[in-house]
């Protein structure tokens, strides 16, 4: 069986919008929360290589903050992204179920 | 403020621009609105705003640089090892190729004569202060008027598709210099049978009554659209949709309307839940549909349209105005983009066949049709004027290169200057085997820094006077609502700070550097005298002097001109009075009065006015003069050729004590009365002016006039009043029709009022009174004579370029004067022996100092007399922007050279008083 395509830190942004598209400013702080920190320039420039890649998907929402007009990023995870997401979950419980075979017999 | 007007996004729209292309739109554009997000969140901004865009930009400029190592962050970590085996170096270790070890010797040379300027300059920091201010104010001054002119002339429409493509298409006149706006009926076949264009579509200006939750209304300013408007300009929508086929194509479809992204901001707080819901206009129920993109901020550069409403729904909620169906009537401005490979030499050629056959197929609506074609930016800031401010915009340009030629001067002069001291220093370094070429980058590096230094300052300095003109426009009062998005331009600011640089190079320190003697013991020999090079230099210095106060006296006068030219303006016999008023404007038409109720509404407003203790005598006119209202009329004089009829009269509908509120003088015959009813004979007062015209040596009491045809309606003329102005403060005396407002009366009027002391202390009242009769009748622009006068269209052009000429006449001369100053200081310290030896031999206080405020003068005269010449020249150029005043004024002349010889005074009275103070002893030890 293949590697995963995706690395680690990008399974974990698809993980994070495989339910809910969520805003740029909303996955940083579930990433904050699995103790991924990045500059601001370089999570975008990572969320932008993910839909480069056809992985995720990002549009502009605007949004009044305090009578003001923002543009907000949101993301949500495409088809491609999500079988991305599901063949790693494959492989990896590939190779934990083989390990417990092998520790079992 | 608008959203996107607010410094921080002018700042990022301006580092934005100095990304890598990929960076902006994939890195830089989400992590911004990130950042504004979270600085509106927290109530923070300004200092700290920028600072985290400076950060977020120099963080996208890593990632762009490294991008092909940190690519592998995001790969699966068996291809980052395979990556990094690959780029690991064949021959291992850290030690650097010779080529790459040359790139750093230079690199660390260049750094070194960086640190070592840059502690130069520190050391002298007097002379570094100076010239980084100097720099400063001429690039701070250039980057704030070239960011207006930028706005207005070269910037692109924001928000639509390609708008390079887009053409203005209007209507041509033979009697008028003016492009006027095309009808409805002739924008749709123009459209439907041209070939040349893409698309056409067309708006027109309307307003609105919106109501409040309060029960009141406001007015608001809206562009009735043709149905393909959004579509055609590719302008999406923020919120909600933007109109659909249905609602724009469909007589009698459900009204609709979407605000501009500004207007939902401003006005209804963002409300994301009011998007599908209806709004009461004018007393009808219209749906909001959408939310136009923040981008969009409509086609005219200065007109801030609030609302858009297809067609149709503006024939709904606005019958009367909408002018859909009139041929004869104009009013909406029309807007092609180009088909592909279409020219604008042949779209014109085409629109000249379709004119004709218009004409042929409508003669009597379309006499006369002629199409004129005009690029959009040719037709800024209203393409009726086009063309007309790229002749303001080249004056101004003009005089702020002026400034910074000025500035470029003194610090070429001051760096001459302080090369002269620096003899010693340059010889030492000689000696100890620096090359030529060493010194040289030493005072480029110097140079460089300084212009850098001044930069930073000029762009601060830009912001702020950018700031200042948004203010000054933000108080003007035409009567629609004004936007002005003018931000400091980055690419000008930093052409000046090149420019600054390499005049600070070619001009000081090329010429320090060729005067430069390397022989160290020769130097040494002439102690602390100055060398020899030296007078070479001082003859620079002097001929700089001479082209700054030349230039200084070009600003000074020209801006004298234009100081005159507002005084003439303020003291123009304006044939009204507005000096103790209160204006107030109302539009019950726009809430379904017409007819007698109307009229009586009208009615009961002025008795109920003139009734107000502090109100004197009160009246109602269709306009005030230079109001944006203001109505013109053919003139058609009983028993003329219809030929001879004036075209486009102002045509004002007063009530009874107009003339007496406005303070118009009656010259002949009577004022009108309340006996001039709708149902009585129609009358009309007309100015002397008319008079003159048209019964120049006949009584004209009694004569008639019509304003439709040589065929009547008549109007009789019942008095004549005096002239006045009513377009421009500078025209020449034209005629003026005023009928009784009872016999056809307007849905918006100006309510005038002459008051008892302040005229505002009556607004309160007033509106009250309006809020009394009708909550929903808008009220909008209540404001005093002084302020109607100051910053409405009658001053409001004259002064800006008057308060911008003489900031531009003050500075250019206080940089003179730094520049005389400096140049005459540097003499005297020069002469110090020899004022010491004077002072043993018994000269006089008095007359060491008028030696050297004569030489100071004497340096100064050249300048002077070149300047004048120049401003000779100079002056015919902006003849036409002056009021009442000759480019030749003698005033503006004698008060110009009068500033120049009292700052050539000034700036030699401190080393005067030094060289009368020379302690003999003093002076000769030293040597």
């Amino acid at each position: 069986m293949n590697l995963p395509p995706i690395t680690h830190l990008q399974f974990l942004i698809l993980s994070q919008a495989l339910t809910d598209e969520l805003s740029g400013r909303e996955m940083r702080e579930r990433l904050a929360a699995h103790g991924v920190r990045r500059t601001l320039a370089a999570f975008y420039q990572l969320m932008s290589r993910l839909e480069e890649s056809g992985l995720i998907e990002g549009r502009y929402v605007a949004k009044a903050i305090k009578g003001q007009s923002v543009r907000e990023r949101r993301y949500a995870v495409t088809t491609a992204g999500q079988e991305a997401y599901e063949a790693t979950c494959r492989f990896y419980r590939v190779q934990v179920d083989t390990r417990s075979q092998e520790a079992r017999g | 403020m608008s959203a996107r007007d607010d410094p921080a996004s002018r700042f990022a729209a301006s580092l934005r621009r100095w990304l890598p292309t990929s960076a902006r739109t994939r890195v830089f554009d989400p992590a911004h609105e990130e950042l504004r997000a979270r600085h509106i969140d927290s109530a923070t901004g300004g200092f700290r705003a920028h600072v985290d865009l400076l950060a977020l930009w120099l963080d996208c400029w890593r990632l762009a640089l490294t991008s092909r190592s940190s690519r592998g962050a995001e790969q699966t970590p068996v291809a980052v090892r395979h990556n990094k085996s690959r780029l690991a170096p064949p021959h291992g270790g850290n030690r650097p190729s010779p080529e790459r070890f040359a790139r750093t010797n230079i690199m660390q040379t260049l750094l070194n004569e960086f640190r070592y300027a840059a502690r130069a300059l520190r050391a002298s920091p007097g002379f570094t202060a100076i010239a980084v201010i100097t720099l400063g104010i001429g690039i701070g001054i250039n980057a704030a008027i070239f960011s207006v002119v930028d706005t207005f002339l070269f910037r692109d429409l924001q928000g639509i598709d390609q708008p390079d493509e887009i053409i203005w298409v209007m209507t041509r006149t033979e009697q008028m210099s003016l492009l006027l706006n095309q009808s409805f009926p002739n924008y749709l076949d123009l459209r439907e049978t041209n070939q040349v264009f893409e698309s056409m579509v067309a708006y027109g200006p309307a307003s609105v009554g919106i109501s409040r939750e309060d029960g009141g209304a406001d007015r608001m300013m809206v562009a009735s659209t043709s149905d393909n408007f959004f579509e055609a300009l590719g302008v999406d929508a923020a919120e909600g949709r933007m109109f659909t086929a249905a609602e724009v194509e469909t007589e009698g479809a459900p009204a609709v309307m979407a605000l501009s992204h500004d207007t939902w901001l401003s006005r209804f707080g963002g409300n994301r839940d009011l998007v599908g819901r209806t709004l009461d206009v004018n007393g009808v129920p219209v749906t909001l549909a959408g939310v136009a993109d923040p981008e969009f901020l409509g086609i005219e550069t200065m007109l801030g349209v609030e609302a858009y409403m297809p067609t149709t729904t503006i024939q709904q909620v606005s019958p009367g105005t909408s002018a859909v169906g009139t041929r004869r009537a104009g009013g909406f401005r029309v807007l092609g983009r180009l088909a592909d490979g279409v020219s604008i030499g042949e779209a014109q050629q085409a629109m000249d066949v379709l004119a004709a056959e218009l004409e042929r197929d409508f003669p009597i609506d379309n006499e006369d049709l002629a199409i004129a074609l005009l690029p959009e930016k040719q037709g800024r800031p209203d393409p009726s004027v086009g063309g007309g401010f790229a002749g303001i915009a080249t004056v101004f340009m003009g005089m702020v290169g002026l400034v910074l030629a000025i500035a470029c001067a003194n610090v070429a002069s001051i760096v001459l200057a302080r090369s002269m001291g620096r003899d010693k220093e340059f010889a030492v370094r000689s000696a100890i085997g620096a090359s030529r070429s060493r010194l040289f980058a030493q005072l480029a590096s110097e140079s460089l820094i300084l212009g850098v230094s001044g930069g930073l300052v000029g762009v601060a300095l830009a912001a702020w006077g950018t700031a200042g003109v948004r203010g000054i426009v933000a108080q003007w009062q035409i009567g629609i609502p004004l936007r002005l998005p003018i931000s400091v331009d980055l690419r000008l600011a930093l052409f000046s700070v090149a420019l600054a640089m390499l005049s600070a190079l070619v001009a000081g320190a090329l010429p320090a550097l060729r005067g430069v003697r390397t022989d160290l013991s020769a130097v040494l020999n002439e102690g602390g005298r100055g060398s020899s090079a030296g007078p070479a230099r001082q003859r620079l210095r002097r001929l700089i002097v001479v082209g700054q106060v030349a230039v200084s006296v070009v600003l000074l006068i020209v801006a004298g001109l234009f100081i005159r030219s507002v005084q003439n303006a303020r003291n123009a016999d304006l044939g009204f009075r507005v000096d103790n008023h209160l204006l107030v404007n109302v539009d019950p038409g726009l809430v379904d009065y017409t007819g007698e109720p109307l009229s009586l509404w009208y009615d009961e407003l002025l008795d109920r006015a003139r009734a107000l203790p502090a109100v004197r005598s009160a009246a109602l006119t269709s306009s005030m003069p230079f109001g944006i209202r203001l109505g013109f009329s053919n003139i058609f004089a009983e028993g003329r050729d219809p030929e001879a009829a004036l075209e486009f009269s102002p045509f004002f509908r007063v009530s009874p004590d107009y003339l007496e509120t406005a303070q118009t003088r009656l010259l002949q015959g009577r004022d009108l009365t309340t006996a001039d009813r709708a149902d009585s004979v129609s009358v009309a007062l007309v100015n002397e002016q008319m008079a003159k015209l048209y019964w120049p040596d006949e009584d004209p009491l009694g004569k008639r006039f019509s304003t439709t045809g040589d065929d009547g309606p008549w109007l009789e003329v019942v008095g004549v009043v005096e002239n006045g102005k009513y377009m421009l403060i500078w025209e020449a005396p034209g005629p003026a029709v005023f009928t009784p407002f009872a016999q056809s009366v307007p849905g918006t009027a100006t309510l005038l009022l002459h008051t008892e002391g302040n005229p505002l202390l009556a607004a309160t009242e007033v509106r009250q009174l309006v809020a009394e009769l009708d909550a929903r009748v808008p009220m909008f622009d209540v404001r005093d004579g002084a302020s109607f006068l100051q910053y409405g269209r009658a001053l409001m052009g004259v002064r800006l370029a008057s308060t911008l000429v003489t900031a531009f006449g003050l500075v250019g001369i206080a940089l003179a004067a730094i520049g005389l100053y400096g140049v005459i200081a540097y003499s005297v310290s020069q002469r110090t022996r020899e004022f010491g030896v004077r002072v043993a031999m018994g000269a006089a206080t008095g007359s060491l100092m008028r030696l050297v405020l004569r030489q100071g003068l004497m340096w100064m005269l050249p300048g002077a007399l070149l300047g004048l010449v120049a401003a000779f020249a100079v002056s015919r150029l902006v003849a036409n922007l002056l009021v009442g005043t000759s480019p030749t004024d003698p005033i503006a002349y004698l008060g110009g050279g009068l500033v120049v010889v009292l700052i050539a005074i000034a700036a030699s009275l401190v080393p005067a008083l030094r060289a009368a103070r020379v302690d003999p002893a003093e002076a000769l030890r030293s040597e």
